[in-house]
């Protein structure tokens, strides 16, 4: 088993048949399945590597021991909009709500209609990837008795209103209710990559560096040969000494839709698709106001979705526990005003909108390597989005809320049942919203033409060789759906055929 | 002088109430705020610092009283800090977004507010990693 963490001053170099950049959904699942095939590989993340007992408790310990720089990525365009991304062991298999569904059949037809790439053939593939992985993960559809009172809330508004609703499936092995997945998890029962994967790679005679961001890959002409790049402090964010992977067969990046784009351009890999096709589903969390108690801080984090809407008009629904300082955080204002709104607090249900947005941006370096993404949601994304609000709106009142908090420049910061008509004529800007954006797709986008699309359905480089993407950078549409169990299995099918290539 | 000015934008921002105590009385504040000036992105102090000048010189566009943040009694401060949060001039919002995102993650860890809103307080944030040394 072999782990390097931050080095002061030596240099490092190793070497392997494979080095996989980034240790989260995609690069986790790609190295094991190489390891697995009798490959060695070294993954090489940004971040460092934390143990449950690691973890923090605290949302400030989250972002500044989890999130990647603190969670200031920000989108640029006509509004500023965070990105939410990890940055340790694991990637954001850390932070989010370990929620797995499968790649729905239309994506793959989708795929080849207008990409060249995927059909039934894929499909049959990532299906069955799918079912091992969730063997491997331990998922399971939340408990009743671990929903939380939102999530009940939200399930039975649904079914009141002839809304499909399901309690999510989740990579978490007996899930306490403790609503803290945003933390990582400290009870151990998520099954983020840094827990299962990582360590299976390690005891197949693989490698990790971790605090060790990659500056480049290297190349020799059109063939990648290995990475560089220099150890990061991941406390007082010093630089330490260098490290050099050589690959014997091949450098598999894997290190999100927006590090991913970056890499590669830093690393001289010219393409005239590389860093566009950045896609999202931009989200807005609409807390309901009850009579009673809801208690956000009990429950699956996010314990019930809805894709009903997934198509037409285009958005989800889901529920999302907020600790008690972000929660505070999305309401309006501050000074008394805000502790005044603050005390409503206990009585809120927050419940997501999350815009399947056919918007699309571009990544490229920015000052320091950090990516800089140009992204903006279109009028007709904005509607989608605004309807969703609106439904979100209705499901609370189903369910009595005496008010929801819009949270829209132009609509008043509370809304009554008889206030809804209001949705249907506020701003559709997007500075009138509070989006945050996950779920990240695109950036080296996988297709048949050279000239649309970085890679090949096997994330093959085009035109390089021993070069491939297996993370949600290769993914040419968004899904509608959470992206993690189809970033894992398409991961699987990238290093399945490069064993295949190479075998 | 500029961490002293955070604390009292931060402070403005989340004053407590009959419920909870507010960032100045739960002590959290002086330790995050010199935590996050040590640690924190250059551009995240950067908007921070932003945010409290911003704060500190505006009160003549939001309660029309040209004097300093600081110097304001108690309830126009409170007024000027809602209205420059809630402002329809998105920079500006989003700037004083960031003044009570750190606000509010401080107060929220404080061990006296969670037990006003009747959560178990957190445990201290380890700050380790495998490997560490």
């Amino acid at each position: 088993m072999k782990h390097q963490a931050f080095e002061p001053k030596q240099h490092i170099q190793w070497d392997a048949d494979y080095v996989v950049i980034g240790t989260g959904a995609g690069g986790a699942a790609a190295a094991s399945e190489l390891a697995r095939g009798g490959a060695e590989v070294v993954m090489v993340e940004a971040g460092p590597w934390r143990d449950p007992s690691d973890y923090p408790a605290s949302v400030y310990g989250s972002f500044r021991d989890l999130f990647d720089r603190w969670g200031t990525t920000v989108t640029r365009g006509k509004a500023i909009w965070p990105i939410i991304q990890g940055s340790c062991v694991g990637g954001s298999t850390v932070i989010n709500s370990a929620i797995v569904v499968r790649t729905p059949g239309d994506i793959f037809d989708q795929w080849q209609r207008e990409h060249g790439v995927g059909g039934d053939a894929l499909a049959q593939r990532v299906w069955a990837h799918q079912d091992r992985i969730e063997e491997e993960l331990f998922v399971e559809t939340t408990r009743p008795d671990r929903l939380g009172r939102s999530s009940e809330l939200a399930s039975a508004a649904a079914q009141k209103m002839g809304i499909e609703g399901h309690l999510m499936r989740r990579s978490v092995k007996d899930c306490l209710g403790s609503a803290g997945c945003l933390q990582g998890c400290r009870h151990g029962k998520k099954q983020s990559t840094n827990l299962q994967w990582v360590p299976e790679v390690l005891e197949r005679g693989g490698g990790i560096l971790s605090c060790a961001p990659v500056q480049r890959i290297v190349m020799e002409g059109h063939r990648a040969v290995g990475v560089e790049g220099r150890f990061r402090h991941p406390r007082s964010r010093r630089k330490g000494g260098r490290f050099t992977v050589r690959a014997r067969k091949g450098v598999l990046v894997a290190a999100s839709s927006t590090h991913t784009p970056c890499i590669l351009q830093r690393s001289g890999v010219k393409s005239p698709a590389l860093g566009y096709g950045f896609r999202a589903h931009p989200g807005c969390a609409i807390p309901g106001v009850y009579p009673d108690p809801v208690g956000m801080d009990f429950g699956a984090t996010q314990g019930w979705a809805s894709v009903e809407f997934r198509n037409t008009p285009g958005y989800k629904l889901e529920t999302l526990n907020l600790p008690l300082e972000l929660a505070a955080v999305r309401l309006k204002g501050g000074g008394s005003a805000l502790m005044e709104r603050i005390e409503e607090l206990p009585r809120m249900g927050v419940w997501v909108a999350a815009c399947r947005a056919n918007s699309s941006g571009r990544v490229k370096n920015s000052f320091g390597g950090r990516p800089a993404v140009d992204y903006i949601m279109d009028q007709p994304d904005m509607h989608r989005l605004r309807s969703g609000l609106k439904k979100t709106a209705e499901l609370h009142f189903e369910m009595g809320a005496t008010h929801v908090l819009p949270g829209i420049q132009g609509l008043p910061y509370k809304l009554t049942a008889d206030e809804l008509h209001r949705f249907d004529t506020v701003s559709t800007s997007p500075k009138a919203y509070t989006v945050i954006i996950s779920h990240l797709f695109g950036g080296a986008v996988m297709g048949a033409d050279p000239k649309t699309s970085f890679c090949d359905g096997s994330g093959k480089a085009h035109g390089y060789d021993g070069l491939y993407i297996a993370d949600a950078a290769l993914l040419p549409t968004n899904l509608g759906v959470n992206p993690q169990h189809t970033i894992m299995a398409m991961a699987r099918v990238v290093a399945e055929d490069i064993l295949e290539h190479n075998s | 002088m500029m961490g002293w000015l955070t604390l009292r934008a931060l402070d403005a921002v989340i004053p407590g109430s009959d419920r909870a105590p507010g960032l100045a009385a739960s002590g959290r504040g002086p330790i995050v705020v010199a935590e996050l000036r040590r640690e924190a992105p250059f551009e995240m102090v950067l908007v921070l610092n932003l945010a409290v000048w911003l704060w500190l010189l505006t009160p003549i566009f939001t309660v029309f009283i040209p004097l300093p943040a600081i110097m304001l009694p108690k309830r126009l401060k409170y007024l000027h800090t809602d209205r420059l949060t809630s402002t329809s001039f998105y920079l500006v919002r989003q700037v004083s977004l960031v003044l009570k995102q750190v606000a509010g993650i401080a107060w929220g860890q404080d061990p006296e507010v969670r037990a006003a809103y009747q959560m178990a307080p957190y445990p201290e944030d380890p700050g380790s990693w495998k490997g560490m040394s």
